[in-house]
C-alpha cells in the first residue's frame, strides 16, 4: 500500500537534494574561480600601486651614519574646499611662515589654477618641523568652532616621504656622492651601488575598498651599506688637506689613508668638497669638468713617487741588488735625449740607497736600462698600471701606461717613466701598486665596502690578493731601504718620532702643450708604516703648491701630520713599546 | 492520477490548509533567510574590521616608520663629528697628541669586535590576517592532513 502522504517527503527530499547541489556547485565555483588582475582595475575595486622602498642607509666602519633618510612633506590643496572656503591666502599665509615660502609665488599658484582643477600641488620637501607647526594650527583651529572659514586651512594636504639626508654635511662627500629627488645615486658609493641601497619596488593590485581584508606586502627597505671609512680618521684628514691648501696655496689636493693588509680604505678626500645636503651646488663646485673624487677620477704624472715600483722591479729580476752602485755624472742618454737630475747636479757614486734618497732620475733612468724595457713594463703592467684598480666607487680613471709598440711610446718614455713622468697613474693605483711592497710582495684590491645588511642579516665582503707582482724578499728589501730613506736628512719633515716608517716623495713637473709647466710641480708622497707590521698606508697629492714646489716641503710634513693623527685614532703603540707588548 | 485529484479534493474541503501551508512556507523562507543574512553579515562586518584594522596599521607603520627615519637623522646630527668636536671643546678636551699616551699591557683583553648592524634573530610575525579569511577549503583541507 502506498503511503498517501509520501509526495510530501518526496518533494522536501526534492528541495533540499536542489539546495544541496546550489550548495556544492557554489563552493566549486568559490574555489575554482579565478579573478584577472585587469578586471579588478576595470570594475574600479582594486588599483595597481609600486610601493617603493626607502633608501639603505650607509655606515662608517663604527656604525657612525652617514647617509640616512630623513621625512619631508609634500603639500597639496583640494581646490574644491579651497574655492568654498576662499582661504588661499591663510594657507599660503601658512607656508610662508613655517616653512619659508614665498608668499606671492604660493598666492599666484593658486591664481593660475584652471577652473575645472581639482588638485594643486603647492611645494614639497617641506620640513617634519615646518609640517608640525601648521598640523598644530589645523588642530588649534578645530578646537575654535567660531573662526571665520577664511582662516583656516581647510583643503590642505600633507603626504610624507622621504628624502636622502648626510648628517656630517661635506664629510666624506668625495666618497659618497649624493642623491637628488629623482632618487638615483651620483657619484661614488651612492652611484656604484644604487641597486643595491635603492631597493626593490614591489608593484601589486591592492582594494581601494578599505573595508575589504586585504594583507598589503611590507615593502623591505634598500640594502644599508657599512663602509671601510672611519669617520675620525676621515674628519682629520679633511682638515689637515684643507688646512694644507690654505697654507700652501695648492690649486687642490688629495689623500688617501688606505690598511695594506687588506685594501680597506680608511679614509679617502679630494678638493673641492661638497655640501651634500646642498647638492644643487655641485655645478658650482665642480666647474669645468673638475671630477668628485680626484683620488680615483684624476690621472696625473707622479714623479718620483713611481720610482719604488722602478727599483723594486730592478730588485725582484735581478737587475740591481741594494749594493749596486751607479756613478752619477748628472745625465744620461736614453733613446737619444738627455735626462737630468731634479737639480741639474752630479752626485758620484751612489748605491741604490743613495739613489732613492736623493731621488736622482739619472740613477733610475739607468736602472730602467738595466730591467730592459719588455721587463719594465710587464712589471708595471704586474703593479695595476694603465688599468683601474676595480675599486668599488663611481668613476674611476685608468690612467695612462704607454707601451712599446704604441704610436707615441718612444725609447726615452723607458727612462722617464721610471723616475714618473711620461705616463699618468691615479692616487688610487699607485697606493694599490705600492701596497705589493708593503704587504710581503701581495698586492691588495682597495675598497670602500666592508658589508651589506639586507633581510636583516649582515654579509661581511671579502678580497681576494689581486697580484702578487713582486716577492716577499723583494718586498722585505724595498722596506729596508724606504725605511732607511725616509729616516734621512731629506725627509727630515716627514719623520714621527717613535715609529719606523717607509716612504718617498715625489715632485713632478706638469705637461703642458709643448712641454713641461716652469713654474708648477705636483707634490705627492707615499708611505706607511710601521714597517715591520704595516696598519696604514698614506698617500698625498698636493697640486701646484705655491708655497714650495717640492714635495719634501709642502707633502712631507702633511705626512708626518696626518700619521701623528692615525697613530693616535688607530692605538698604534711607538714601536718600542709595541714589540715589548707583543713579547709579553 | 487519483493522488492528484485526492489532492485537490482535499484542499477543495478546507482552504485554511493551503493558507496555513503557504504562511508555514514563508516562515521557513524567512528565517532561512534572516539566518544566512545574519551570517552573511557578521562575516561581512568582521571582513570589515579588519580591513579598516589593516588600514589604520598601515598608516601607524608607516608614521612610525617616517618617525624612525627623522629621529635616526635628528640622533646623526647631534652624533655628528663637527657637533661632537664643539661639544668636546666647550667641555674643556683638546685633541691628544702621541706622545700624550699611555700604553699599558692588558692580559686578557680582547678588541671590540667587528660592527654589526644586523638585527638580532626574530621570529617571524604572526599574520596579520587568520588564515581563515584567506585560505580556500582545498587549503584548508590540506593543511589539516598534514602531521
Amino acid at each position: 500500500m502506498i503511503d498517501p502522504k509520501r509526495w510530501r517527503y518526496q518533494f522536501i527530499q526534492f528541495i533540499l537534494g536542489i539546495i544541496g547541489v546550489l550548495i556544492i556547485v557554489r563552493i566549486y565555483s568559490y574555489q575554482t574561480s579565478e579573478i584577472l588582475p585587469q578586471s579588478w582595475g576595470d570594475e574600479g575595486e582594486y588599483s595597481y600601486v609600486t610601493l617603493s622602498p626607502a633608501r639603505g642607509d650607509i655606515y662608517d666602519r663604527n656604525g657612525n651614519l652617514l647617509a640616512g633618510n630623513k621625512t619631508v612633506y609634500e603639500v597639496v590643496v583640494d581646490l574644491d574646499t579651497v574655492r568654498k572656503y576662499e582661504n588661499a591666502e591663510a594657507i599660503s599665509l601658512a607656508l610662508s611662515v613655517n616653512a619659508g615660502l614665498n608668499y606671492r609665488d604660493l598666492l599666484n599658484k593658486f591664481s593660475n589654477a584652471l577652473t575645472d582643477q581639482k588638485y594643486l600641488f603647492l611645494a614639497d620637501n617641506i620640513s617634519t618641523d615646518a609640517f608640525k607647526k601648521i598640523d598644530a594650527y589645523i588642530v588649534e583651529l578645530a578646537d575654535k568652532p567660531g573662526t571665520p572659514r577664511v582662516n583656516t586651512l581647510a583643503g590642505i594636504h600633507f603626504k610624507p616621504h622621504y628624502q636622502r639626508f648626510y648628517p656630517e654635511n661635506s664629510l666624506a662627500s668625495n666618497i659618497l656622492g649624493f642623491v637628488p629627488l629623482n632618487n638615483i645615486g651620483y657619484f661614488g658609493v651612492e652611484q656604484k651601488f644604487n641597486n643595491l641601497l635603492f631597493g626593490i619596488p614591489i608593484s601589486e593590485w591592492v582594494p581601494i575598498d578599505p573595508n575589504r581584508a586585504e594583507e598589503i606586502p611590507q615593502v623591505e627597505p634598500g640594502a644599508s651599506l657599512i663602509l671601510t671609512i672611519d669617520r675620525e680618521i676621515q674628519s682629520s684628514i679633511e682638515t689637515i688637506l684643507d688646512n694644507t691648501l690654505a697654507e700652501s696655496g695648492s690649486e687642490s689636493g688629495t689623500i688617501i689613508v688606505m690598511d695594506p693588509r687588506n685594501g680597506e680604505i680608511l679614509a679617502m678626500t679630494s678638493t673641492p668638497h661638497l655640501d651634500l645636503n646642498d647638492y644643487e651646488n655641485y655645478e658650482i663646485n665642480f666647474q669645468n669638468g673638475t671630477p668628485f673624487n680626484r683620488a680615483i677620477s684624476q690621472a696625473y704624472e707622479p714623479g718620483s713617487v713611481l720610482k719604488i715600483l722602478t727599483l723594486a722591479a730592478a730588485l725582484d729580476t735581478g737587475a740591481v741588488t741594494p749594493e749596486t752602485t751607479f756613478f752619477d755624472t748628472g745625465s744620461i742618454v736614453v733613446g737619444g735625449v738627455a735626462l737630468n737630475n731634479w737639480d741639474g747636479g752630479a752626485w758620484g757614486s751612489q748605491d741604490m740607497l743613495g739613489c732613492t734618497q736623493h731621488s736622482l732620475n739619472v740613477c733610475y733612468a739607468w736602472i730602467a736600462t738595466q730591467i730592459g724595457t719588455e721587463n719594465f713594463y710587464a712589471y708595471m703592467k704586474k703593479f695595476g698600471l694603465g688599468h683601474i684598480t676595480g675599486i668599488d666607487l663611481a668613476g674611476e680613471a685608468e690612467g695612462r701606461l704607454k707601451l712599446p709598440g704604441d704610436s707615441d711610446w718612444y725609447m726615452v718614455d723607458l727612462g722617464t717613466n721610471a723616475f714618473g713622468q711620461g705616463l699618468s697613474v691615479t692616487p688610487i693605483q699607485m697606493v694599490m701598486a705600492a701596497s705589493a711592497i708593503a704587504n710581503n710582495g701581495k698586492m691588495v684590491q682597495p675598497h670602500i665596502l666592508y658589508a651589506k645588511v639586507e633581510n636583516g642579516a649582515q654579509q661581511n665582503i671579502h678580497y681576494d690578493i689581486v697580484g702578487n707582482p713582486i716577492s716577499p724578499e723583494t718586498a722585505q728589501t724595498m722596506n729596508e731601504i724606504l725605511a732607511a730613506s725616509l729616516s734621512s736628512e731629506s725627509y727630515e719633515a716627514a719623520v714621527v718620532d717613535g715609529y719606523q716608517l717607509a716612504g718617498k716623495t715625489g715632485t713632478a713637473s706638469i705637461p703642458v702643450f709643448g712641454g713641461y709647466d716652469p713654474s708648477f710641480t705636483n707634490a705627492s708622497f707615499i708611505g706607511w708604516g710601521p714597517v715591520d707590521d704595516p696598519r696604514f698606508m698614506v698617500y698625498i697629492w698636493l697640486e701646484k703648491p705655491k708655497s714650495s714646489t717640492w714635495s719634501s716641503e709642502v707633502a712631507s710634513p702633511v705626512f708626518k701630520e696626518v700619521v701623528e693623527k692615525l697613530v693616535v685614532l688607530m692605538g698604534i703603540p711607538p714601536d718600542q713599546i709595541r714589540l715589548q707588548m707583543a713579547g709579553q | 492520477m487519483k493522488t492528484l485529484n485526492q489532492l485537490f479534493q482535499t484542499y477543495k474541503q478546507a482552504s485554511w490548509r493551503t493558507q496555513l501551508q503557504w504562511i508555514g512556507l514563508f516562515l521557513i523562507g524567512l528565517a532561512s533567510f534572516g539566518i544566512v543574512s545574519a551570517f552573511y553579515v557578521n562575516v561581512t562586518a568582521q571582513t570589515a574590521l579588519a580591513g579598516r584594522e589593516i588600514a589604520a596599521s598601515k598608516e601607524n607603520i608607516l608614521t612610525m616608520q617616517h618617525n624612525i627615519s627623522e629621529m635616526e637623522s635628528k640622533l646623526a646630527t647631534e652624533a655628528s663629528t663637527q657637533i661632537m668636536q664643539e661639544r668636546a671643546k666647550a667641555l674643556g678636551f683638546i685633541p691628544a697628541n702621541p706622545e700624550e699616551f699611555l700604553f699599558i699591557f692588558v692580559p686578557g683583553y680582547t678588541p671590540k669586535p667587528a660592527f654589526n648592524l644586523a638585527p638580532k634573530a626574530v621570529p617571524n610575525p604572526a599574520p596579520i590576517i587568520l588564515p581563515e579569511y584567506t585560505e580556500s577549503l582545498f587549503d584548508w583541507f590540506t593543511s589539516r592532513g598534514q602531521p
